[in-house]
């Protein structure tokens, strides 16, 4: 560990909590990506994200 | 749904300067969470406000939220008057900066930046440890997860 990561750990414990819960793997997978593909991945996230919303509205529409 | 890279281009042909922050910014870095809008601070000069405002004009930038017909113009004199803007537009939600809580200005923030090169043009972001550094002093419940995520990003990054 380094001195750095070492003093943020030693004065946030609750930072330290939430980092337990943080799941690297898909931290790891957008490092292997650009810049710029990692603002359009974010950007098709959001275009997916908006067909379920609508996906949703148009579901309790119908029940 | 925001088109990011459509924002970073209009910036950039009217020579806005500008910090890009916030979730876009986290994403910039390896950040997996999803954000809707992209969060920018301005340089508070009156040149680069004028610029600004004729970048975004087109697109007819309102105040997110607002009732229908509040009156709001967007031209120099509303953001000479303002300071920060949560903005809908016809290319996306775009939040306006003029200082961060905790983090300053343009001016003390563009030295702790990276330069990126996407979408055909160059824009400042903010270097991760100031983004962090801005999320800690913004003190919000809501961030603690971001912060931890951006924590372990460095420490991913530091094992490189």
């Amino acid at each position: 560990m380094s001195e750095r990561a070492s003093t943020t750990r030693a004065l946030d414990p609750l930072i330290e909590a939430y980092k337990q819960h943080v799941d690297r793997t898909l931290l790891r997978e957008n490092l292997k990506l650009t810049h710029e593909q990692r603002i359009a991945k974010l950007m098709a996230q959001q275009e997916f994200a908006a067909i379920l919303r609508q996906a949703g509205r148009e579901a309790h529409k119908k029940a | 749904m925001t088109d990011f890279a459509k924002v970073l281009q209009v910036l950039a042909q009217n020579q806005v300067a500008y910090v890009l922050v916030g979730g876009v910014a986290a994403t910039v870095h390896g950040s997996a969470r999803l954000t809707q809008d992209i969060d920018l601070l301005y340089q508070r000069s009156p040149d680069n406000i004028r610029r600004l405002v004729r970048a975004l004009d087109p697109y007819r930038p309102y105040l997110r939220g607002a009732p229908v017909g509040l009156p709001f113009q967007w031209d120099e004199q509303t953001v000479e008057q303002g300071l920060n803007f949560t903005l809908t537009t016809a290319i996306g939600d775009i939040d306006l900066f003029g200082e961060l809580i905790g983090g300053g200005t343009f001016e003390k923030l563009v030295a702790h930046t990276i330069r990126l090169h996407v979408f055909g043009v160059e824009c400042a972001c903010l270097d991760l440890e100031h983004l962090i550094t801005v999320k800690r002093a913004a003190g919000r419940p809501k961030d603690l997860e971001t912060i931890a995520e951006l924590e372990a990003l460095r420490e991913e990054q530091d094992k490189d």
